[in-house]
């Protein structure tokens, strides 16, 4: 009887340490993409960083903005100085839960990212339908949502609003490892 | 004459619109150098921003931590004398396939690359080989 209770309490103890363990991703990756008859303009961070505890299901999202890649020079440069001025808004970073996750189940989950997205200065509450892949011991999380660039009070300048779209698709996957917490 | 002058101006100004997104630094001066012994001192909380600055072009020597291609591109982390975070995240430019196939875990390596910012890590794009086995 007492070997049962001891092997009980490290069984429950194990599935607590599991709960209660940090993922990260450091190098996640998000492309947006923007599509109008004059140009079509993508571009893609592949240093994002994550971090989900996976005992409540809260997540964070940080990324540089200057960090995007560009096909030309020229979209960088009017990326970063005249539309989310990066020098003044260095990051974006997402902050939120997990929806109804399950840390424990060893399948694809599908599940709802509920939180609030901070780029130029302003937020906004998103919610996101997201893939969660259990793969090989760690977590992938994919999913896609569209952003209005009014939103986030990004002025395009007059003569260049043909060439942005007033509705950008954004992409995001990250792959997750443990994280010790130093 | 004007009509060559335009025609000048028309391609110089096509070249500016769609010139590629690339960086050729392989002969420039860094304005900073990181080595394994400050590169703690680079990036302990609080001290990067002070330090360094975005955009700037950096060489950094350092450890091999991990090469990988995650999301399709060709990556390596370097650490300094201590294997922990912060680690530098270096977003190799294309073209350095071949430099890449010739390093390794713990390999001592030099690599340049442009300064982005500091989240966990800190965080360089194009990044180029300019030494490597420095510990042989």
């Amino acid at each position: 009887m007492n070997r049962l209770i001891i092997l009980a309490c490290f069984m429950l103890c194990g599935g607590q340490q599991l709960v209660a363990q940090k993922v990260i991703a450091r190098q996640g990756r998000i492309a947006f993409f923007s599509y109008t008859p004059v140009e079509n303009i993508k571009a893609e961070n592949n240093q994002v960083l994550s971090i989900i505890d996976l005992s409540n299901g809260r997540i964070a999202v940080s990324m540089l903005m200057n960090a995007f890649i560009f096909e030309k020079a020229l979209m960088r440069e009017h990326f970063n100085e005249s539309y989310v001025e990066s020098d003044m808004y260095p990051k974006a970073t997402f902050e939120g839960e997990l929806l109804d996750f399950d840390p424990l189940l060893k399948e694809v989950q599908t599940r709802i990212i509920k939180g609030n997205f901070t780029m130029h200065g302003v937020s906004q509450t998103l919610e996101i339908k997201t893939k969660i892949d259990y793969i090989d011991g760690s977590y992938e999380v994919s999913g896609s949502f569209e952003a209005m660039v009014d939103d986030y009070e990004i002025k395009i300048p007059p003569l260049l609003a043909g060439n942005i779209a007033k509705v950008i698709s954004v992409d995001f996957k990250f792959e997750y490892e443990p994280y010790q917490e130093e | 004459m004007v009509a060559v002058t335009l025609v000048l101006v028309g391609v110089l100004s096509w070249w500016y619109i769609n010139r590629p997104d690339r960086f050729t630094y392989a002969n420039n001066r860094p304005l900073i150098e990181i080595t394994v012994d400050n590169m703690g001192d680079y990036f302990k909380p609080n001290t990067a921003t002070t330090t360094l600055k975005p955009e700037q072009l950096v060489e950094i020597e350092g450890r091999i931590k991990e090469i990988n291609t995650l999301n399709n591109r060709h990556t390596i982390l370097i650490k300094g004398t201590l294997d922990a975070s912060p680690y530098i995240i270096c977003d190799m430019q294309t073209g350095q396939e071949k430099e890449l196939e010739l390093l390794k875990e713990n390999d001592t390596i030099k690599v340049k690359g442009i300064f982005k910012g500091f989240l966990k890590d800190a965080v360089f794009l194009n990044c180029i080989v300019t030494h490597h086995n420095l510990n042989e």
